[in-house]
């Protein structure tokens, strides 16, 4: 993009009215701060700051865990592959989906016995080891970063698309001022005020996904069938976007890049870290279960519309029409929505996906400074020896810290398709974190050194393979649409792994090495200490319990 | 405890990526119609959300007829005579 007629194609590409947008949007951002200064005025312990002082319904918190999962990458990225892809699309919502039973099944409930605040708790209760506490605090980090990169990357482009803002400083203010707000957020709401905005954020996700989807299906009749035959006419790959293969069938490479991404998705989401510290805001592992059964229903349903708005844009925005619009596939939906409803459902679904940024970066905010403030500092530099109001004065400048780097990365990385950005977390997540969160849950023998080398394996071999895979350097798409490369410069290409999600092989290792390090490991493992654990993971006993304490 | 959890984790596990190997490795599968546009792909991607929610469902069920009260007659001895 480049010269003055693309800055003129990128002024008529804004979809609706800018000032309508806007309004909505800060109509959103009034009531989201209205709630959280008024929910923020008793703040002050770490359980108020980190945890919400355990006081979340099981519904509340599900609905906000919901919030927290559907990002922007998602909202905006996953109809946008299926409107530009097709089936290929699905395969991301139905790994979405998925992925929540292994939380349900076997993380929730024990997780939310065992641990106070962050994942660093599960694995230091039943480890007890410095240098373990040290390790998942990283990884946490490290994914949270990832994450935050992504929904920073999405809001510049939405922003282009949505408030008419093209030049590029413009946007770089925008994404400055949706740092600064969620800074705010995070400041003065803790984790009661974040998830109060997730909570609100959520709903209106949910209520505006409904309405567009329920009024795209109207264009068709009510009749699934039409609307998959009207996607396929106006595609130009015809029939081929029903079926797998448009994306990732295009050679063995590519095949097993998806394998990859399917393990990815469905181990990812009992690692990610801002999704189990939600846990800990119910006051027990009851209400944990609950909470998790109403956030798959809530996704679930999300994903189930992603079919029909994703076929939706196709059919009635187009491929290439999505693709030359500032945003490329993560503006299928605001223009599906330009389409159906005009300006006053753009500017819903506009607004919405501003939400969405904001909730899902405060979100990530308080979890990453959490287990900065709670497992390296008080943790591991003091040694548990801080009083808990230094602790939050210390969670309260990490979020600050990571609200600029997450400003600065958003500003850097524009325009690269927020899902896939996303599924990289996925697989860091999957692989650095969920191996030691199941061993220490449920291996007897499981040990400190077995952590040691899970954790830092995982992570370390699936940010190496990101480096040296096609995201980094030398790739081109056979299907058009920008690069998607980091290193868009064709001649310098370092990229030997072939695939782009490294989980295929970054997650069986972590696996394997966390059980070799076990076996391999001199000193006996402390069985006493699984014992006892296996018992607070099922009954509570010594758990920090919620309400009124 | 493991009664339901472990089957039901094989399950989900086992179903999915039976959806993930037909869809890379068996496209054609995938093409076979149903009804109209609509093919075996799609179902069978509806499918892995019913699945989803069954599994989730009887999860639920499955631990508050089994579980909570296991976990309830633990806990009571084990905090024996104090109070809650």
């Amino acid at each position: 993009m480049t010269g003055l007629s693309a800055a003129g194609s990128l002024a008529s590409a804004v979809v609706g009215t800018p000032s309508l947008n806007f309004t909505i949007f800060a109509v959103f951002v009034v009531v989201t701060l209205v709630i959280a200064i008024s929910v923020a005025r008793k703040n002050n312990s770490a359980t108020d700051y980190y945890a919400g002082g355990r006081t979340f319904t099981g519904l509340q918190n599900g609905i906000a865990t919901g919030g927290d999962y559907l990002s922007a990458a998602t909202f905006l990225g996953t109809p946008g592959i299926i409107a530009i892809y097709g089936y290929d699309g699905i395969l991301y919502s139905v790994g979405f989906i998925v992925g929540w039973l292994l939380v349900l099944l076997l993380v929730s409930e024990p997780f939310r016995n065992t641990g106070r605040y962050t994942m660093a708790d599960v694995l230091d209760l039943r480890l007890k080891a410095a240098p373990v506490r040290a390790a998942a605090a990283l990884s946490t980090l490290m994914v949270s970063l990832f994450y935050l990169l992504a929904q920073m990357a999405g809001a510049g482009a939405l922003v282009s698309l949505l408030l008419g803002v093209n030049s590029s400083v413009g946007q770089d203010v925008v994404v400055a001022v949706v740092g600064i707000l969620m800074i705010f957020y995070v400041l003065v709401g803790g984790m009661k005020g974040t998830t109060w905005v997730q909570v609100v954020k959520a709903t209106i996700l949910a209520a505006g996904t409904v309405v567009t989807t329920i009024w795209m299906l109207s264009r068709a009749g009510f009749s699934l069938p039409a609307l998959l035959h009207h996607a396929a006419a106006s595609s130009r790959f015809g029939t081929a976007v029903l079926s797998p293969g448009l994306e990732y069938g295009v050679n063995t490479v590519s095949k097993f890049d998806f394998i990859s991404l399917a393990i990815a998705l469905v181990l990812g989401t009992a690692g990610l870290p801002h999704v189990l510290m939600r846990l800990y805001t119910v006051p027990n592992a009851r209400e944990a279960r609950r909470s998790v059964t109403w956030t798959i229903w809530l996704v679930g349903l999300f994903y189930l519309c992603t079919f029909v708005l994703g076929f939706g844009a196709m059919w009635l925005v187009g491929g290439k029409r999505i693709l030359s619009a500032p945003g490329g596939s993560n503006s299928a939906v605001p223009l599906l929505a330009d389409k159906l409803g005009g300006t006053l459902l753009l500017g819903i679904m506009a607004a919405v996906a501003f939400a969405t940024i904001l909730a899902v970066v405060a979100g990530l905010t308080i979890t990453a400074s959490a287990s900065f403030a709670h497992d390296v500092y008080a943790g591991v530099l003091r040694r548990g020896k801080t009083d808990p109001g230094d602790e939050v004065r210390v969670a309260r400048i990490t979020a600050v810290v990571i609200g600029i780097i997450a400003v600065l990365g958003g500003i850097s990385a524009k325009g690269i398709n927020v899902a896939f950005l996303v599924g990289l977390a996925f697989a860091i997540a999957a692989a650095a974190n969920l191996p030691s969160i199941l061993y220490s849950l449920f291996w007897p023998r499981f040990t400190a050194r077995g952590a040691l080398w899970s954790i830092y394996g995982g992570l370390i071999s699936s940010v190496v393979l990101i480096i040296f895979s096609p995201v980094f350097s030398g790739q081109t798409k056979p299907l058009g649409g920008t690069s998607s490369s980091l290193i868009t410069d064709p001649h310098i290409n370092f990229a030997f792994f072939p695939l782009n999600n490294p989980g295929i092989v970054a997650i069986p290792l972590a696996f394997f090495l966390g059980w070799l390090g076990t076996v391999t490991d001199r000193q006996p493992a402390d069985s006493d200490r699984f014992a006892r654990m296996q018992v607070r993971a099922l009954t509570g006993v010594g758990a920090e319990r919620g309400g009124r304490s | 405890m493991g009664s339901f959890v472990g089957p039901a984790c094989a399950l989900f596990i086992i179903w999915y990526s039976l959806f993930v190997i037909i869809a890379v490795f068996a496209p054609g599968f995938m093409r076979i119609s149903v009804f109209g546009d609509l093919n075996v792909g799609l179902c069978f991607a509806v499918l892995q959300f019913a699945s989803t929610f069954a599994i989730a469902v009887s999860y639920r069920l499955w631990a508050r007829r089994r579980l909570d009260p296991l976990s309830d007659r633990l806990r009571h001895r084990l905090e024996g005579g104090r109070r809650q």
